[in-house]
């Protein structure tokens, strides 16, 4: 399994390195905060069932691995590292660009290969883009 | 203290643990709506905890396991709020912990990635971020 091409259009709505999309507090530079994403990645990785003691379910290894492929070609494109990237309660993997005006670009990995976008401006209607993985042929 | 089986009444305070990743320190607000999407067992409502049925907020820890106990944030909401929100509070009591209620609203089963659903979530952590009585201790 593999993703597809990141077309124009699903690129578009992506913050550019450089761009004033907020950057974890932690991280000074952009190259910091993707390395701090890509690592934390590899922490969900490794969380099993419960791993919040709360009964959440564990992030499948081939979600986790497709989300890292993923998160690599966005920064070879030249994308803005995430604000942050969260394990989600039920064995997803979630990347969030925020902006002070409190619009926010959430992509969500929840199975292998396959992802959603969507864009939610502090008013407005959302805009939603999914890509699925590229079928071999 | 009110007893659990005592109404919930408006000018009460629920709490909600807040898992580490899901509370950004050093970023301004640091409560991420993800801290309140419902769990695929939440099928009942996410959980709180009504202040009023405990000392004080660290009490509702007792819920967690000892070695999870550093990873969570606390944040209080008032119930006044989640009315005006169109949500409820209601009463779910668990052994571990006196108090413990559900938002039933709040549930796995409308769990959706609509944008009302996505704007309750963000509603939720702006009341959130209003009222933080303790960090992760990580």
């Amino acid at each position: 399994m593999m993703w597809p091409k990141l077309d124009a259009d699903f690129l578009k709505p992506f913050p550019k390195q450089g761009g004033d999309s907020v950057l974890p507090s932690d991280c000074k530079t952009e190259d910091e905060a993707w390395k701090q994403c890509l690592d934390r990645i590899l922490i969900f990785r490794s969380y099993e069932d419960d791993w919040d003691g709360q009964g959440a379910e564990a992030i499948p290894t081939d979600v986790a691995d497709s989300a890292m492929i993923l998160a690599v070609m966005l920064r070879e494109r030249s994308v803005r590292a995430p604000s942050w990237v969260v394990p989600g309660f039920g064995g997803e993997i979630s990347f969030d660009w925020h902006w002070p005006n409190r619009t926010t670009l959430t992509l969500d990995v929840a199975d292998p290969y396959e992802a959603e976008l969507v864009l939610l401006p502090n008013e407005g209607a959302s805009q939603r883009w999914a890509i699925r993985q590229a079928v071999a042929v | 203290m009110k007893s659990e089986s005592d109404p919930i009444t408006n000018d009460e305070y629920v709490a909600r643990l807040i898992w580490q990743y899901h509370y950004k320190r050093g970023m301004a607000p640091p409560i991420i709506p993800k801290a309140f999407v419902p769990k695929r067992n939440e099928s009942e409502g996410i959980s709180v905890f009504r202040m009023a049925c405990v000392a004080n907020p660290e009490d509702v820890l007792a819920a967690i396991a000892p070695e999870n106990r550093d990873l969570y944030a606390i944040a209080l909401l008032s119930v006044a709020d989640l009315l005006d929100l169109g949500l409820s509070v209601q009463s779910d009591p668990i052994p571990e912990v006196p108090g413990h209620a559900v938002i039933p609203e709040v549930c796995i089963e409308n769990a959706s990635g609509e944008d009302a659903w996505l704007r309750r979530m963000r509603s939720l952590a702006s009341l959130a971020n209003l009222r933080i009585v303790r960090e992760p201790k990580v």
